[in-house]
């Protein structure tokens, strides 16, 4: 077990375990640290709880004002706000289910089953993720576009319904966590590849599949070029795109555009604090794995 | 048209092989899937905010009166986004809208892709022509003759300026004595001076250069390319405006702001800018933005003569579900009766002079000092100069707005930028074939 | 999960095992192989048809002029000479660099800072953790919304300048402060995300190094240097080339902080926020020159292969011995980036 090598807290590193002032300096930064990261947040919440005058004040107001449910209810008449949330809850939540499944089929293949041109193809998935998505915008939205997919939530979720990083990571996941002998027993019980997957391997996978969906939740959340680019009708965008263009048309109205703002980033906030503890776990110790 | 659409899509299906051109064949779409609108119950439009009125679309989305059955749905897309979104629509074509409101000097981009919109001829526009200003009518047509655009707006310009300032720096305040003694932009640059040394707060003349520039090119008839599609923007008339606006920049007398920043807002409604070179749209705007300065504005005519700024058309692109009905929509919102109605809640200026004479146009304006804007803007819309633009107007003139800008912002050498300016508007009117 | 924090070696070894286990497929005829190319083919489908065509037709595209509308014309290699000579493109360029440079060195070296006090702090570690992740989670769109309010002339930076008697600074209208703006963006939400992976490998480092170090009478100091640094360094370049790879691709940040100014000022005054995927895309999708912006798109191509090149040739210089894993580690993290 890679944990039995690892070296735990201070046992380890000798930085800030000597003296007692060390330790409080290193607490601090820390802390001055977790300010920073944080205090975008809260700045946002004082713009999207005041007025739009209040912004240009100098000194400028540091505390919530009380203003928030105002201008959240101005958002929700001025923008479709919960049609482009729900936009990006289908794109998120239909893409991950799909990256999921695929992702952990192909992965299960790779690891457990031979077949011809095994090699070649891993080798050609790997080659696959180094080509930049960029490269490929404008050629891209033409091949959408003659799908006539163009504008429509498909055109977000299936070109990346299954991706060379997700097969890669759950292939590498499958090989240490997925026993032979499990396996086998399964194939005397008389059970095909696809029961295999289901029934054994699945279960098995269900850490790397929450690591990989939270990853690919997020990801499909905040996905910004290709939905500006792609999601033609002005009726019918995600979240992110909605946000832009209130913030192009209302730019005179900052605390509007603010509460906008706010109101874009909580869902995904809350979704990330339910499951942060797993995620941030496997994102550590999953990072060291390849 | 369609012969193109399918040589394109056998090139994809081929390359793409079985399984591609299996998913092609699946997801054809002829015009009528291609529009914004299909499978709903009403028509799509798109606009920017502020280029229609707000209550006759309101109308129109519960039901066109006068056109049973059909009902028109707004969209907002923002003013810089909406050409290419636009286009972009028309390249996928997939949700195009069924009808879209163009500006002033974007409609000549669409000339090249003009089979792209309705030619409203066939539609009957000849018959409500007499309604509308003739040169507005005029421009609505390709030069081959199709008419793509319907007459929205104009935009006639003025001087906005605060009166209050004025009058405290000693300059003539009146709006008839600025017009008769503030006749010329080198005028104008000198009452900028006396306004820096003497206001109260040393105002700035402009918040930027850049809209000094638009308004004096805008005076010219003719832009940056010709009709015979020669770049001409290194010439006398760009160069003039070129100068013009460096000079009021090296006075002091421009705050550097970008137009619709906080930071404008603020100096707007901080007194720190003195004067506004812009069109008739741009009135609730400022009221928006300087609530508080209401009554200390005053509008009068702008230096060198008035010239027309944005104003706007409506297309109809060959997408369109219900054509007919359609142009029944256009002649509903842009008959004069609501003209005048726009230009009440909206600013927006009729195209139709039968408005004009309506007492409705002719109501003092508090914002303004009890100011009749109509007496400012009525004659500039009259006497704007026609002015030619090409379809590669923005590819030609968005170098010469950012070298400003960079002149204006980051100190850049005028000359430099004016070279700059001129070869990277060169080089990308190469790559479209004009030289 | 038998591996071990060892970039060098250990994923390798899986690999090997992996191919022995190979054998415990039933015997069967070729029909065995059916149901795990089936289960393999909807990648490579989906990758022929959204990947590897619009490649190819990417360089169809490149050699033509399009405005997505009206016919295509052959204009042979044209877009590629235009563009060496386009003066906006190499300034794009530039600005990608220079903003690149300006977020990724300070960004890996506070999330090295970061780790090191994180590993020696046993209280609160998951709190940390998640505090420092939180800007990495949140979406772009809004945060540059946030950010271009703070660098706004009257905003809070130049508010809290002046507070200490210092004058403002044009944040998002000069040369270095449009750069440093977004690169302060960059940096915000990316430092928590690498201290992270670095906080893991250190935590991976075997006891017995710093054991063996305290045992030669080595002070904090000497520690760091002799043991964290040799062992964190695969990690770090592989850190360093990830960040190479999306700082290379940066758009969000520029494209809204300047969208809602006017239409001559694309990635701001004097174009410094212009980055090389921002002028692609205004090229591309606002202007409509789809064989300029795929030709664009190549050369962004070729510019990321030198980079990843010549950063490969600096890591595989210190982990001769195998390759693989360096591959892997890239794509664990250019993974985690592009969020796909």
């Amino acid at each position: 077990m890679a944990a039995e090598h690892r070296a735990t807290g201070n046992a380890g590193l000798a930085i800030g375990s000597g003296s007692r002032l060390s330790r409080i300096c290193v607490r601090g930064v820390l802390l001055l640290g977790v300010l920073i990261s944080l205090f975008p947040f809260y700045w946002l919440v004082v713009m999207a709880s005041g007025t739009t005058q209040d912004i240009y004040d100098y000194p400028p107001k540091l505390v919530p004002g009380p203003h928030l449910l105002d201008n959240m209810g101005r958002v929700l008449d001025t923008i479709d706000f919960f049609g482009s949330l729900f936009n990006t809850v289908v794109v998120a939540v239909v893409g991950t289910a799909l990256v999921l499944f695929f992702d952990s089929l192909a992965a299960f293949a790779f690891a457990k089953y031979e077949f011809p041109a095994k090699k070649f193809l891993f080798g050609m998935l790997l080659v696959t993720y180094m080509i930049p998505a960029q490269l490929s915008l404008v050629p891209q939205f033409v091949t959408i576009a003659e799908f006539g997919w163009a504008g429509s939530l498909k055109a977000l979720i299936v070109p990346g319904a299954a991706n060379a990083f997700g097969i890669f990571w759950m292939r590498q996941y499958a090989q240490n966590s997925l026993p032979d002998e499990l396996l086998d027993a399964g194939r005397i019980d008389g059970a095909g590849f696809f029961r295999l997957y289901g029934q054994v391997a699945l279960p098995l996978f269900r850490p790397a599949l929450a690591f990989l969906g939270i990853f690919t939740f997020i990801g499909l959340w905040n996905d910004y070029i290709w939905p500006l680019v792609v999601m033609i009708d002005p009726e019918k965008v995600t979240l992110q795109v909605a946000l832009a263009n209130l913030n192009v048309l209302y730019n005179a109205d900052y605390a509007l555009v603010m509460a906008g703002a706010l109101m874009s980033v909580i869902p995904l906030i809350v979704v990330f604090l339910f499951g942060a503890r797993h995620f941030l776990r496997d994102l550590a110790a999953g990072a060291m794995k390849m | 048209m369609e012969h193109r659409t399918m040589s394109r899509r056998r090139f994809l299906g081929a390359s793409l092989g079985g399984a591609g051109a299996g998913l092609l064949t699946l997801s054809g779409c002829g015009t009528a899937e291609g529009s914004a609108s299909a499978g709903s119950d009403h028509l799509s439009l798109w606009y920017w905010k502020g280029s229609l009125s707000d209550k006759l679309l309101a109308t129109a989305r519960r039901g066109v009166p006068g056109v049973p059955g059909l009902k028109v749905k707004g969209s907002q897309v923002p003013d810089g986004d909406i050409d290419s979104k636009v286009r972009t629509s028309l390249a996928a074509r997939a949700y195009v809208p069924d009808l879209t409101v163009v500006n002033n000097d974007n409609l000549a981009t669409f000339f090249p892709d003009e089979d792209e919109f309705l030619d409203l001829r066939d539609l009957g526009a000849e018959s409500v022509r007499d309604r509308y200003l003739d040169w507005k009518w005029k421009a609505c047509f390709t030069p081959t003759g199709r008419m793509i655009g319907f007459p929205l707006d104009a935009g006639p310009t003025a001087l906005y300026y605060r009166r209050d300032l004025f009058e405290r720096a000693g300059l003539p305040h009146e709006p008839a004595d600025v017009a008769e003694q503030i006749p010329t932009w080198e005028e104008f640059i000198a009452a900028g001076r006396t306004l820096r040394r003497k206001a109260p707060g040393k105002p700035c003349l402009v918040s930027n250069i850049g809209n000094v520039f638009q308004q004096v090119l805008l005076q010219s008839p003719k832009q940056f390319v010709d009709a015979d599609n020669r770049f001409i923007g290194d010439q006398e008339h760009i160069r003039r405006a070129w100068d013009l606006s460096v000079d009021i920049l090296r006075q002091g007398l421009s705050a550097r702001i970008t137009d619709g920043t906080p930071d404008f807002n603020g100096a707007m409604s901080g007194g720190r800018v003195a004067t506004m070179t812009t069109a008739v749209w741009a009135i609730n705007g400022l009221k928006d933005t300087a609530p508080k300065t209401s009554g200390s504005w005053r509008l009068t005519t702008l230096p060198d003569g008035p010239c027309n700024y944005g104003g706007s058309y409506v297309t109809l692109t060959r997408y369109c579900r219900e054509p007919e009905a359609a142009f029944a929509f256009l002649t509903w919102l842009l008959s004069p009766a609501n003209q005048l109605e726009s230009y009440q809640e909206m600013a927006l200026f009729p195209t139709t002079p039968a408005s004009y004479a309506d007492p409705a146009m002719h109501k003092p304006d508090p914002f303004f000092g009890g100011q009749q804007p109509i007496d400012v803007f009525g004659p500039a819309a009259q006497k704007a100069p026609v002015v030619y633009f090409s379809p590669y107007e923005e590819t030609a003139n968005t170098p010469f707005f950012q070298e400003l800008a960079n002149v204006e912002t980051l100190g850049k050498n005028p000359e430099r930028a004016w070279r700059d300016a001129v070869n990277t508007a060169e080089t990308a009117l190469t790559r479209l074939g004009v030289s | 999960m038998a591996t071990v924090l060892d970039p060098a070696g250990a994923p390798a070894t899986d690999e090997r095992r992996a191919d022995r286990r190979g054998g415990s497929t039933p015997p069967g005829g070729r029909r065995r192989h059916v149901p795990p190319l089936l289960a393999i083919s909807p990648f490579y489908m989906l990758f022929a048809v959204f990947g590897a065509f619009p490649v190819v037709f990417s360089m169809y595209l490149s050699v033509q002029d399009w405005d997505g509308i009206g016919d295509m014309r052959f204009v042979g290699l044209k877009q590629y000479g235009w563009l060496l000579k386009d003066s906006v493109f190499w300034h794009s360029v530039l600005n990608t660099f220079e903003i690149w440079f300006l977020s990724t060195v300070p960004m890996l070296f506070l999330a090295l800072v970061l780790a090191f006090l994180l590993h020696s702090q046993v209280r609160f570690a998951g709190a940390y953790r998640v505090a420092y992740f939180i800007p990495n989670v949140t979406s772009m769109v809004a945060m540059t919304i946030v950010f271009g309010s703070v660098f706004a002339q009257a905003g809070l930076a130049n508010a809290l300048l002046r507070a200490v008697g210092l004058d403002g600074i044009g944040w998002l209208s000069s040369e270095w402060g449009i750069k440093a703006s977004v690169s302060i963006m960059i940096i915000w939400r990316w430092v928590g995300y690498n201290a992270l992976i670095f906080l893991a490998g250190l935590q991976a480092i075997p006891t017995e190094h710093f054991e063996a170090a305290r045992v030669d009478g080595a002070n904090s100091w000497q520690t760091l240097f002799r043991v964290v640094v040799p062992q964190l360094r695969p990690v770090v370049l592989f850190a360093a080339v990830t960040s190479t790879i999306n700082g290379l691709q940066i758009f969000t940040e520029s494209q809204v902080l300047f969208q809602s100014t006017d239409v001559g000022t694309t990635g701001g005054p004097g174009q410094e926020g212009m980055t090389i995927v921002l002028y692609l895309w205004q090229k591309a999708f606002k202007e409509h020159q789809f064989g300029y912006g795929a030709a664009m798109g190549w050369l962004l191509f070729a510019i990321i292969a030198v980079f990843t090149i010549i950063n490969w040739r600096l890591v595989s210089g210190s982990d001769r011995d195998d390759r693989r894993p360096g591959i892997a580690g890239l794509l664990r993290r250019k993974g985690a980036r592009d969020g796909r």
